[in-house]
């Protein structure tokens, strides 16, 4: 089994066994320019995930090098900026594995996130620049973190849904030996179409 | 093809952003000021880089005093949210015997000048262009910062942005300044 097929199976059992947790579900509309987020705030933890419309990463990523064509690719593969942040007044830190959450459809078929990994395999098949490819490494969330207490980061995740779709969104994580998860339900692509 | 060029022109500093620049002010009011111990204190992985001048850093070279490491981009908001407080941060720490280093992960020193003409930032921006130094520090996202004992060994990270001028922030790093800090702290 690869190292991929392992976590996948982890990531399914864990979203079995883990505890609910208690906490606050947000969701806001920016009025001025429609993008929408989700958020999540209570027992330690916080998650936000704001929408950024595909000419956004259109833009963006060929604006640090990556061809049209690949800049496309990522653009319509449902990219949301993800803020997660260990709140706690404890010691106890936060960890998480992008691997482990899950995107449900309307159906209830779930699937992984794609990840870092996956985007370079294709960037390498493409003959990418290095510097093209450093920049989306660092642009992305890391797909595997460990926060302490007050860190916190910021970057971009792909859901690989298409555009204008409608998903549920099954979060987990370990908080100290805790293992946590968390569903935000409703949360959509952002459609194609110019701001 | 049109429709992408009309709307970029139009929207170019919103558009190279990694974020939308509210969503990284929201942050900066709700930032925790800490520093998190690393108890295995690492040797921090030594480097030698140029800055956007051409002036040569080796980390290995400061042994003797605190260093503070903070890994960055010019597109990534809580670390350009974080640096007007790192200059203030320096302008306190270097005649205290701090330094302060910045190393600018994956950008050619043309993209940081165009940084730096808007942000006054006087402390050392080195270049990591082929992201290998980068690669070779325990760092997963930007930003992050360590802070470096005069032993060269790596004492407290923190990742995410800070207000570096933040007194109790600094007072750990301070600290080390005095011999055996560290060891007294553990």
């Amino acid at each position: 089994m690869t190292n991929n097929g392992l976590r996948t199976v982890v990531g399914m059992t864990l979203l079995g066994l883990c505890a609910a947790v208690q906490g606050e579900t947000v969701y806001q509309r920016d009025p001025q320019n429609g993008l929408e987020s989700w958020g999540w705030h209570g027992d330690g933890a916080s998650f936000t995930f704001t929408q950024r419309l595909p000419d956004q990463s259109r833009a963006y990523f060929q604006g640090r090098g990556l061809t049209p064509e690949a800049a496309e690719e990522v653009a319509m593969a449902c990219v949301f900026q993800a803020i997660v942040r260990n709140d706690t007044d404890l010691s106890a830190p936060l960890e998480l594995h992008l691997a482990d959450w899950r995107v449900s459809d309307a159906a209830g078929r779930a699937q992984p996130l794609r990840l870092e990994a996956e985007w370079q395999q294709q960037w390498q098949r493409l003959a990418l620049t290095q510097a093209a490819r450093i920049a989306f490494r660092w642009s992305l969330f890391p797909s595997q973190q460990r926060f302490q207490p007050g860190d916190w980061n910021m970057g971009m995740v792909t859901f690989n849904r298409p555009p204008g779709s409608r998903f549920d969104l099954d979060i987990v994580w370990q908080q100290g030996d805790e293992p946590r998860q968390l569903r935000i339900e409703g949360m959509r692509c952002a459609p194609d179409q110019p701001i | 093809m049109h429709r992408l060029l009309f709307v970029t022109a139009l929207l170019l500093p919103l558009l190279t952003q990694a974020a939308p620049a509210p969503s990284a002010t929201t942050q900066t009011a709700k930032m925790a000021q800490t520093l998190t111990p690393v108890e295995a204190l690492p040797l921090a992985p030594d480097f030698t880089l140029r800055d956007a001048d051409g002036e040569s850093y080796r980390l290995s070279a400061l042994r003797g005093q605190p260093v503070i490491v903070n890994f960055w981009a010019t597109w990534c908001p809580p670390c350009r949210e974080e640096m007007p407080s790192m200059q203030r941060a320096w302008e306190s720490l270097q005649p205290q015997g701090v330094v302060l280093l910045a190393i600018n992960v994956g950008e050619s020193a043309d993209t940081i000048f165009q940084f730096t003409g808007n942000t006054q930032l006087d402390f050392p921006i080195l270049l990591d262009e082929d992201g290998t130094v980068s690669e070779a520090w325990p760092l997963k996202g930007l930003p992050t910062t360590f802070v470096i004992d005069p032993q060269g060994r790596i004492v407290y990270s923190a990742i995410g942005g800070r207000e570096w001028d933040d007194p109790k922030l600094l007072q750990p790093v301070l600290e080390l300044r005095r011999p055996s800090t560290v060891a007294q702290h553990r």
